[in-house]
């Protein structure tokens, strides 16, 4: 097999998890583009040593994490963690109003799966980098809340408060969500 | 909020999040990475950056540089010392009979310069070095106002 055939082959077996890792942490498409090309023109220069398959999806996740990051550092958005180390929301206190999400089984089990995703997806896309960020980096790429402060360099009072909040907003998006659709269908 | 409330709330993210299936690449994105691979291929390794540089011109660059550094550290000290203790005069007696009294001229100015450049020495290389901080002062500021002012409304 030729090279261009080998990395095509490669790069249809890994695209998706790379725009996926790419938009979910940058919210953006057309910056998730960008990234992914750029991770898998670096996979090019190391085709050598990922052509055999090992570790080459570990190695693609990373890059596409570091270079997400560094995109969202780059234009700034990221500087947003550290103008906040000022503000009160560094406090480590999250908000401690109970809040109402949908709680067990019976929930996601009323609607359709093609629904239920698209408010999570809608959900996700509504929260602000500096929430979304560390909880796709908790939820999706199973790091450590210290982890996330080390990596974003905040800290993990910072991490563990807007992570909190990232999913309080969520559970309250998909409840009134979920809430319209019942009012729509009664 | 105890971490034993904000389980549920954890479990429950986490669920409706893992949930979510896997997000398509774009159809095009195969068809742009062979683009750029190709406009990389077209461009020459000198317009690639130094790092791109075959071995070869890479360790010849460092090579220069290095004797570059050693010469203008030699010409500091033993080419000026050589400056000072040579006749002008008598090599141009020996070599330029007919510009013997150019010569003596020449001689006169360059035992002069000589002479100015060991005395202020100390501030020809402290204004050498503020110049070269200056340089390096106005190149930074530039680039970070350049970043925050321009780069950043640009993406925005």
């Amino acid at each position: 097999m030729s090279d261009h055939a080998a990395f095509t082959t490669f790069m249809r077996s890994y695209q998706d998890m790379v725009y996926t890792t790419a938009i979910r942490l940058l919210g953006n498409q057309a910056a998730a583009e960008d990234v992914s090309q750029e991770v898998f023109l670096r996979a090019y220069e190391h085709f050598d040593d990922l052509r055999d398959g090992t570790g080459a999806g570990g190695w693609l996740k990373t890059v596409s994490t570091n270079l997400s990051l560094n995109h969202l550092q780059r234009y700034r958005k990221r500087w947003s963690f550290f103008s906040e180390l000022l503000h009160r929301d560094d406090s480590g206190e999250a908000d401690e109003t109970p809040i109402d999400f949908p709680a067990g089984d019976d929930f996601f089990a009323d609607f359709d799966a093609a629904d239920r995703r698209a408010w999570v997806q809608q959900a996700l896309a509504k929260l602000p980098d500096k929430q979304r960020v560390p909880l796709v980096l908790y939820h999706f790429e199973d790091l450590s809340y210290e982890q996330i402060a080390e990596r974003l360099g905040v800290s993990l009072a910072k991490v563990k408060t807007d992570i909190l909040r990232a999913r309080q907003a969520l559970a309250q998006h998909l409840n009134r969500a979920a809430a319209e659709r019942r009012e729509l269908t009664t | 909020m105890p971490n034993k409330e904000q389980q549920p709330l954890e479990a429950f993210v986490h669920r409706a999040l893992r949930e979510l299936p896997p997000e398509r690449a774009p159809v095009d994105l195969e068809a742009r990475v062979f683009a750029a691979l190709a406009a990389r291929r077209r461009v020459s390794p000198w317009q690639a950056g130094w790092r791109a540089w075959p071995v070869v011109p890479r360790t010849a660059v460092l090579a220069a540089a290095a004797a570059t550094v050693f010469a203008v550290v030699w010409l500091s000290f033993a080419g000026l010392h050589a400056f000072e203790s040579f006749s002008w005069s008598a090599w141009i007696d020996a070599h330029a009979p007919g510009l013997a009294r150019l010569g003596t001229v020449a001689a006169a100015l360059g035992d002069a310069l000589a002479l100015c450049f060991r005395k202020f020495q100390p501030w020809i290389l402290s204004a050498a070095a503020l110049a070269a901080l200056a340089y390096a002062t106005l190149l930074s500021v530039g680039s970070s106002l350049y970043r925050r002012l321009v780069a950043t409304h640009s993406t925005t």
